[in-house]
């Protein structure tokens, strides 16, 4: 074997990345080779000065502006498996309802006849039809209720921390929607404002969740039934 | 938290489950790019493109077939530091940049001679890198530095061993010719 093919061995032998066969031989050159010794140990001399540099202390980067970057880089792309997509539930409820404020904004400044209204400010639901109170309502309780229903029937039972992650992130856009509702609806009806006061404290308690083994489950599945929270909202949807 | 639910909940669009995820790894990653360039806000920039990455991808990824989550996120690390220094290296250059970041003297204690000689130190090693291509680099890091073995780089290179002996050999080669001692401080 010519100097040149062992070139490439006496890196892997200064790595261990040697089989025992090209070591022995390898040696075996070296005895007999000034040349390749000498190339042996200026590679391990310079190997060794490298190692001897300081490299310094690793920085510490804004985590925080990375991980927006990161979130912003996601945003058009966030799918789920299956090529679809990702848009949760609430989503839809919290964006109708968004359209339905909005509208209501703009009926009250340009269509209404402008003065003081009792409290000082119009309630949206007195701007709004009927219907269309009924109908945001509806979607909320539709949104609601699987949730709580969940809650009072199995407590913390077939719940793992993932499920509690999805019902933590639920919980909050639904207090969003549950507090907007209640502005809007209370002035009009206590027994409503009861109700969505009711939900305000149990979706608190749901986004506030950290693992399966704390008591606020089985607590909830306590104040959910005590207070007929599920049976008041569906007697609320056959009105 | 176990991390197969944590994927689970990822692969299905949730935010905190994301989150989690690159709290959990951030630093692995971040070490790796910096190791790599030499310079925090590039390492900071393959950071970003690494997770992007991974978690554009979460659907395709098996846990049974990938070894874990951050195995197959360093492996898209180790492709996105590449693939950011083959980007990068002609603007780099050109730019002049000074991609390790100098020694400043602390306290009255330094000696500020042997502080320079460190910074001229450094920047010969940051210089050498630089000699080297992209892959090279990566191979000669992870066998050097992360003392992976040359199989492992095989597999995270997705390429022959062979190949990452060549590689190994030609950056050796290459720094053992950039790092000889030029002056008698260096021979010391």
């Amino acid at each position: 074997m010519t100097c040149r093919r062992f070139k490439r061995h006496l890196i892997l032998e200064l790595y261990d990345e040697l089989s025992a066969k090209d070591r022995r031989k390898l040696h075996s050159h070296l005895d007999r080779c000034v040349s390749c010794r000498e190339e042996l140990e200026s590679t391990r001399e310079a190997l060794g000065r490298l190692d001897r540099a300081p490299s310094g202390p690793v920085p510490e980067p804004d985590w925080e502006r990375s991980w927006r970057a990161i979130d912003a880089g996601l945003e058009p792309a966030r799918r789920v498996p299956g090529g679809k997509v990702f848009v949760p539930r609430w989503a839809y409820a919290a964006a109708g309802l968004a359209v339905l404020f909005i509208l209501g904004i703009a009926v009250g400044r340009y269509w209404l006849p402008s003065g003081p209204s009792p409290n000082g400010r119009a309630a949206v639901a007195d701007i709004l039809s009927p219907a269309a109170v009924q109908g945001a309502l509806g979607r909320h309780f539709d949104d609601v209720e699987p949730m709580l229903a969940a809650y009072s029937n199995n407590g913390s039972a077939d719940k793992s921390e993932a499920h509690f992650m999805n019902d933590r992130e639920a919980a909050q856009a639904l207090l969003v929607q549950n507090l907007l509702l209640k502005r809007a609806l209370a002035r009009k009806d206590p027994k409503l404002a009861d109700l969505l006061d009711d939900l305000s404290f149990i979706l608190t308690e749901i986004a506030n969740i950290r693992n399966q083994n704390a008591e606020t489950p089985s607590a909830l599945k306590n104040v959910i039934n005590r207070r007929q929270v599920l049976s008041r909202i569906r007697r609320w949807d056959k009105i | 938290m176990d991390e197969t639910i944590l994927i689970q909940a990822a692969q299905a669009g949730n935010k905190a489950a994301l989150r989690e995820l690159f709290e959990q790894n951030r630093r692995r990653i971040f070490g790796l790019a910096y190791q790599y360039t030499k310079n925090a806000e590039d390492a900071e920039d393959i950071l970003q493109e690494t997770f992007i990455k991974a978690f554009r991808s979460l659907a395709s990824y098996r846990i049974e077939r990938e070894g874990g989550f951050g195995a197959w996120l360093f492996r898209i690390g180790v492709n996105a530091s590449i693939d950011y220094l083959r980007r990068h290296k002609a603007r780099r250059a050109e730019a002049g940049e000074e991609a390790l970041s100098t020694v400043p003297a602390q306290g009255s204690d330094v000696d500020p001679e042997e502080t320079r000689r460190l910074n001229e130190w450094r920047e010969r090693i940051r210089t050498s890198l630089d000699s080297l291509s992209a892959k090279q680099r990566m191979v000669f890091l992870l066998r050097h530095e992360n003392q992976f073995s040359i199989r492992e780089i095989a597999h995270e290179l997705r390429c022959t061993e062979g190949s990452v002996k060549t590689h190994l050999f030609r950056a050796v080669a290459a720094l053992r010719v950039q790092l000889r001692p030029t002056t008698v401080e260096d021979r010391s």
